[in-house]
């Protein structure tokens, strides 16, 4: 995320950059383009004014050349810009720009050129202009000191001719001015005297020779048309500058369009990084709380599921037990009526005069046997009944907890028809366990064992005790023909069960592991058996560790 | 009455082909302007200037300075007609009065230069003026600190060809003698002239002059042939020099031959002798020449010093700067 961020925003840096200083070099440009707009328009306008004033200075005679040659002036600041200008920045036409250039300023120059003439020339038209014009004001004066009528008449003739020219200049006006200089010519060859008339002939000849240059030079200079070149220029000028113009804008669009890219990737790598950092801020201040809150949930449901446990495998055990119910009512119902008929022997006996005492001795004897019978079953029922789960581990015969076991199933497995077989025990052999424990571990494999054969025409359970000198190993074998290879897995597993609904919990098996496992012992399935058999083995002595695992 | 009608004729048509407002304003107004009395120029610039202007170190030998020609108090010129230069060499033109120059629309006799920056190149390297180079002069003024100080107030740079030439062209555009009496009688103030000085003017318009001599510095804006109605050179007499050829040196066009800058005639009182060739040694015959040469007329003694009393007027005040002489570093 952050190389990403640091690329990006490099990306724009470098985009940003480059925009910048390429819009700044193309205000610069535009700049110079206005400027060189202006320049352009303020030549036609110049030019145009050059041309007025040249108009009214040739028109009038009072005159003052100040502004042509402001104007003057103004145009050659205007070429030297020209000159100056460097059309290289607008690109592909420049070479054409320029030679278009040098051709509008040589045309400047030689326009320049043919005003500075023209101001000379139509100084002295004017010039002579002025003095016919005093010549004819004079006439009354002059012709009473010039005597001879014929330079008179010349005199008139000439003055006439020249006005007539300098105004219509035709070229029949100019033929009669020709013609009349022609006349006074050869009169002042004739007559040197007339002073007076030569001059009027100079200044008659100066406006014949000057007003054809001036004319010339006048419409030199309107026709010249310089404007027609600078128009060149501009249109030149305009088209490529607009070209170049629709390039940068091009340019200016897409590196606009990166900028805008890189920024959003900026934009959207932060949002990515704050969102991110509030989250793991929100983490980070949560974390605790929810540890502890965890934490406190685990235990609560640790306890509940061992609670659940404990409730589950005591009920199991009672479960047991009520099975057991009926059997227990005749094992204890048979000594009952023992204990009646001897009983009631006993009053019989008392009834005679003669009192058998051995009888009664005797009697009394089965009494207490049959009493002592009855102890011993609700011993092993209350036994059986309570939960051994705190009780110490002690040393006790491995015979007597199985016939102890047998005393509570015996009469269930009698009324179905179960034969049940026990090996030898030797009554020597001991083993440390929690009684009550070990014995619901055989009553649920021996139930299970009944349950599974009840309805098979063989019926046996056979207990087999084998000395495994540090184990003991009780095995349960029924004569059912051992456990499918899919229900094999599952046969430990809490809460499952082949049985019908409502008859079993699926807890016995998965219970009496647990126990086994308490013990350090096993419990499994005997697969390689023909015949269902379950193995039970537990160490003969156990490893004093007095914690009970949960 | 046929007289009346061509005049009439003449008037009519000018004045209808063209526009009457203008024409009446044009013919209302006089062909001379008075001069501006006041131009905004660079205070330090002007003063660095002046400070050049009379440094003979701008010459070879230290020995000659702008003002050794052009001597401000006096007219702007030498009184010579020839100038002076280095080692007592003699000059070929008649020296032109610096005062005003500024208004010219060229520089020298025959308009070589385009403007005052460029016409300081030509005396500082002229061998028979002062006859230095550019390195020398910029060399010998970067030995002085307090120029070192002036140029770097006035253009932040150091000293160099183009500066030195700025500064001297700028001075000299300071150079404007306004105020003349003349000038007073076009601002409105009739009686700064006396009756024989506008009879003068009005001579000087009626017989042709003003043609040439118009403008606001009644010269100066345009070239004229010497030699108009007739052959001033072949008259003089003497061997035609380079000078006298006039701008044919500069454009080699026929035309040009003999033809000069029409010369300002302000201050013209003060400028003797007169012409490129200075032969003119008084006004009255510098009158008389131009009126023959130029005009195609012979004028009277009294209409000569008529015009000569008007051009007198013509005399302007010197600028108020040049009397405390040039400053140096004072704030």
């Amino acid at each position: 995320m952050k190389r990403y961020l640091i690329l990006s925003s490099l990306g724009f840096l470098i985009f940003s950059l480059l925009f910048y200083f390429y819009t700044n070099s193309e205000s610069r440009l535009a700049h110079k383009n206005e400027k060189m707009l202006k320049l352009f328009s303020h030549a036609e306008y110049v030019e145009t004014a050059l041309e007025k004033d040249l108009l009214k200075s040739r028109n009038f005679l009072l005159l003052n050349y100040d502004p042509i040659v402001g104007n003057e002036f103004e145009i050659n600041q205007i070429c030297k810009k020209l000159q100056e200008t460097d059309f290289a920045q607008y690109l592909s036409v420049n070479d054409q720009l320029e030679s278009l250039n040098q051709t509008y300023c040589s045309h400047l120059e030689k326009k320049l050129e043919n005003i500075e003439r023209f101001k000379s020339k139509n100084s002295i038209y004017k010039n002579s202009i002025y003095f016919i014009h005093q010549a004819v004001v004079d006439f009354a004066g002059s012709s009473k000191r010039e005597k001879k009528i014929e330079i008179q008449i010349q005199r008139d003739v000439l003055v006439k001719t020249a006005l007539t020219y300098s105004i219509v200049s035709t070229e029949e006006s100019k033929k009669a001015l020709i013609n009349a200089l022609k006349e006074v010519d050869h009169l002042i060859r004739k007559d040197p005297t007339a002073s007076n008339l030569s001059v009027i002939k100079l200044h008659a000849e100066k406006i014949l020779n000057t007003k054809e240059t001036l004319d010339a030079l006048t419409s030199n200079i309107l026709e010249a048309n310089s404007r027609e070149y600078l128009n060149n220029i501009r249109e030149t000028y305009f088209k490529s500058y607009s070209k170049a113009e629709a390039e940068a804008m091009f340019h200016r669009k897409i590196l606009f369009l990166l900028c805008a890219l890189f920024l959003g990737l900026i934009v959207y790598g932060i949002t990515r990084l704050w969102k991110a950092a509030s989250r793991l801020a929100d983490a980070n201040a949560n974390l605790e709380k929810r540890v502890i809150e965890r934490t406190h949930d685990l235990q609560k449901s640790q306890e509940l599921v061992t609670q659940q446990q404990q409730t589950l495998a005591s009920s199991a055990k009672m479960l047991a037990l009520g099975e057991m119910a009926g059997g227990m009512a005749h094992e204890i119902n048979t000594p009952l009526a023992t204990i009646k008929i001897i009983s009631e022997q006993i009053q019989d006996v008392l009834k005679e005069e003669s009192v058998d005492k051995g009888f009664v001795q005797s009697a009394t004897n089965d009494l207490i046997k049959t009493c002592d019978r009855i102890a011993n079953i609700i011993n092993g029922l209350r036994s059986f009944a309570r939960t051994g789960k705190n009780d110490p581990l002690q040393s006790v015969k491995v015979s007597d907890v199985i016939n102890e076991t047998l005393v509570l199933c015996r009469e269930r497995l009698y009324t179905n028809g179960i034969e049940m077989t026990i090996n030898e025990i030797d009554s020597n052999l001991n083993f440390e366990v929690r009684k009550s424990e070990i014995s619901q571990v055989l009553l649920n494999l021996i139930t299970n064992a009944s349950d599974a054969v009840m309805s098979l025409e063989k019926k046996w359970i056979r207990i087999e005790v084998t000395d495994l000198s540090k184990n003991i190993e009780i095995k349960v074998i029924d004569s059912g023909e051992g456990i499918s290879q899919n229900l094999q897995n599952k046969l430990f597993q809490p809460f499952f069960t082949t049985k019908e609904i409502g008859k079993g919990t699926g807890l016995a098996l998965s219970v009496a592991l647990g126990i086994a496992r308490n013990h350090n012992g096993i419990l499994k399935f005997d697969p390689t058996q023909t015949n269902t058999t379950f193995i039970l083995s537990l160490p003969k002595t156990q490893i004093k560790r007095e914690t009970y695992a949960a | 009455m046929t007289r009346l009608k061509v005049l009439f004729i003449l008037f009519g048509i000018a004045f209808t082909s063209f526009d009457l407002a203008e024409a009446t304003l044009q013919l209302n107004g006089e062909p001379i302007l008075p001069l501006p009395s006041n131009e905004s120029l660079d205070e330090t610039k002007v003063q660095l200037g002046y400070k050049l202007f009379m440094d003979p170190r701008l010459s070879k030998n230290n020995s000659v300075s702008c003002a050794s020609c052009h001597d401000l108090q006096n007219g702007g010129d030498d009184g010579r007609i020839f100038p002076i230069g280095i080692n007592g060499s003699l000059g070929g033109i008649n020296t032109p009065t610096v005062l005003n120059s500024g208004l010219n629309f060229r520089q020298f006799w025959n308009g070589r230069a385009q403007d005052l920056e460029e016409q300081v190149e030509g005396p500082i390297q002229h061998p028979k003026e002062m006859g230095s180079t550019w390195d020398d002069v910029v060399n010998k003024l970067k030995q002085d600190e307090v120029y070192k100080q002036l140029f770097n107030k006035a253009y932040q740079q150091e000293i160099n060809k183009e500066n030195i030439k700025k500064s001297i062209a700028v001075f000299e555009k300071a150079l404007i003698t306004p105020n003349s009496r003349f000038d007073q009688y076009l601002r409105g103030k009739k009686e700064a002239l006396s009756e024989l000085e506008i009879t003068g003017y009005q001579r000087f318009k009626n017989y042709g002059c003003i043609s040439c001599h118009q403008g606001v510095n009644i010269g100066g804006n345009m070239y004229q042939t010497m030699g108009v109605m007739g052959q001033y050179f072949r008259d003089r007499g003497t061997e035609i020099t380079e000078s006298d050829l006039g701008r044919i040196v500069i454009t080699n066009k026929e035309y040009d031959k003999f033809v000069f800058k029409v010369p300002s005639l302000r201050n013209i009182a003060l400028t003797a002798p007169y012409f490129h060739d200075g032969s003119a040694k008084t006004l009255e015959a510098a009158i008389s020449t131009m009126a023959k040469y130029q005009l195609g007329r012979k004028l009277t003694k009294a209409e000569i010093d008529s015009i000569a009393a008007f051009l007198k007027t013509l005399t302007g005040e010197l600028p108020a700067f040049l009397k405390a002489g040039p400053k140096g570093l004072e704030k």
